[in-house]
């Protein structure tokens, strides 16, 4: 049997905000969602769902999603955020579309807005938000030195170095120089010389292979089923989607003893994330191979991320992820262009809705709308890999344009 | 949540179940937990045991030792607090009894490695006296 489509994107909006055009979360999400509507050719009042991912680093009041449906006065069925971390906004794909084929909703909105350095001090709230605030706290973890422990355990085990990080974020910073949203696109080229001469964040982890926050984005997807789809007018179909969530705190992961999920590997490691078990859920569902992808957007906060997501993602056996970097595989020309708008290293990270940014460049190169730089190849296929959490939690969704 | 500081040092959010944790640091004791079912140690501290799902948990008491498992430097300090010892290193411990704890070590930054000999020292910040580890004694 081809693969079948589950449900389907109709209309997409985005919104940004800087340093210079300061908006807040509430405003970019609004924004956003009065562009995926108009986008959509439905109203709100046709909206029967409404999910988000966790509250915006930038406005954490907490049921932020009932708060958004009532600025908008907008009442629908169900709303709710999935706390999954960043993890949760690209899951909340998965639910929309279950909602939509148990005939529970027929148009369902996924949005997700942040503007973290224009309103916090990013640094100072990250190792709260993120470490046990019980047993990690106490001794000062930041967030990168929370993910320099899964560099650090991959260097060791694969005999991974820093130059080859370098790599990574060389290739991420190519397509950011043509974004026009993306916070290091000023910086222009950059070599291994340019990453190795910047100073360390938390060893091994240098400037340059961190992600930076980046003004504010918003972006809004309206979700409906296969059939209404085929009524619109630029339809992105969601082919297969799969979530895992293994833990909150990194000390709860390394005395996980056993774990359901084969992908995560022999038990304690820092190397396997539930990236792993959400991409099998998603390649099966899809009944797609890894060679029908076209194109990836996934989540490389710091450099050494992007080899083992593509590990876990199944493009590259265990240590072997960087070679798709090496190999100039995800830029441009490549068989696989990856985080094409910067990614999360160069695009930057404005927050949770770093995740939701994935979405959005994805479905505008699927639609031929991209605000920056286009792969040569007019990509067909997507997918986008959402990971949250100090690797706590991680969501696959695969979009065609083809039904 | 709310963090409690104490001269600008973050106090552990502390839970019931690790209140006797907490206790004997204060009298500079490292324990942890042990399933007397499973006889499987558990960390961090919880009321029932994760492996057999028993509430048959118990309080032993650490020898101190262990090998790193990972660690980072960091360079920039998430509060003025932390920003004034930079640069300091944090990482994981594989303990003797085979539970893994997230601490501070107590050594120059390019004095480590994976796989190293630690042992535990304690040091007091706020009211709470903590473990952290240095080359092994």
């Amino acid at each position: 049997m081809s693969p079948q489509p589950v449900a389907a994107i109709i209309g997409m909006g985005d919104a940004y905000a800087s340093l210079k055009d300061r908006k807040d979360p509430m405003q970019l999400a609004v924004e956003a969602t009065y562009g995926a509507l108009a986008d959509a050719g439905v109203g709100k009042h046709q909206i029967d769902a409404v999910f988000t991912g966790r509250s915006p680093w930038a406005d954490k009041r907490s049921q932020w999603s009932n708060i958004f449906i009532s600025h908008m006065q907008m009442p629908v069925t169900l709303n709710s955020e999935l706390t999954m971390h960043g993890a949760g906004l690209t899951a909340t794909i998965a639910i929309a579309s279950q909602m939509i084929a148990a005939g529970r909703a027929e148009y369902v909105l996924c949005l997700q807005s942040d503007a973290t350095e224009l309103f916090v001090d990013a640094v100072a709230m990250g190792a709260e938000a993120d470490a046990d605030p019980q047993f990690e706290i106490p001794y000062g973890p930041t967030i990168p030195s929370l993910y320099a422990q899964a560099a650090c355990r991959y260097f060791h085990e694969y005999g991974i170095t820093e130059e080859d990080l370098a790599d990574v974020a060389i290739a991420n910073q190519r397509w950011a120089m043509q974004h026009p949203h993306a916070a290091k696109a000023r910086f222009g080229e950059i070599d291994r010389a340019k990453v190795m001469a910047s100073p360390y964040v938390a060893t091994p982890l240098r400037r340059w292979m961190c992600s930076t926050w980046g003004g504010g984005t918003g972006g809004a997807l309206v979700v409906t089923s296969v059939e209404n789809a085929r009524r619109a007018a630029k339809p992105v179909y969601v082919m297969g989607y799969g979530s895992a969530s293994t833990h909150e705190y990194l000390s709860d992961r390394m005395n996980l003893r056993s774990c359901r999920f084969p992908g995560l590997g022999a038990l304690p490691n820092l190397t396997h994330t539930a990236t792993a078990e959400a991409s099998r859920q998603a390649f099966a569902m899809a009944g797609l191979g890894h060679r029908d992808i076209d194109m990836a957007q996934i989540s490389v906060n710091f450099a050494h991320m992007a080899p083992i997501v593509m590990e876990d993602l199944g493009f590259a056996a265990k240590g072997k992820g960087i070679e798709i970097y090496r190999e100039g595989r995800t830029g441009i020309d490549g068989d696989l262009p990856t985080d094409t708008n910067g990614g999360w290293l160069s695009f930057g990270q404005p927050g949770i809705s770093c995740n939701m940014d994935s979405f959005v460049e994805a479905i505008r190169q699927l639609r031929g709308e991209a605000l920056g730089l286009a792969p040569s190849k007019r990509p067909r296929t997507a997918l986008v890999q959402g990971a949250g959490g100090m690797l706590a939690a991680g969501a696959v969704t695969i979009l065609s344009t083809q039904s | 949540m709310e963090i409690h500081y104490i001269d600008s040092w973050p106090q552990p959010y502390s839970q019931m179940d690790a209140a006797p944790y907490w206790a004997a640091l204060q009298e500079e004791g490292l324990t942890f937990q042990r399933c007397t079912d499973c006889r499987e140690t558990v960390w961090p501290a919880k009321s029932h045991c994760p492996n057999c799902g028993k509430r048959a948990l118990v309080w032993e008491g650490s020898k101190g030792k262990g090998k790193v498992y990972s660690f980072s430097t960091i360079m920039r300090g998430p509060t003025p607090a932390w920003q004034a010892i930079v640069p300091y290193t944090v990482g994981f411990v594989e303990m003797e009894e085979g539970y893994i704890l997230f601490t501070q070590f107590d050594c120059a930054p390019d004095a480590i490695k994976i796989g190293d000999a630690v042992s535990v020292r304690y040091i007091k910040r706020g009211e709470q006296t903590l473990p952290i580890f240095g080359p092994a004694s």
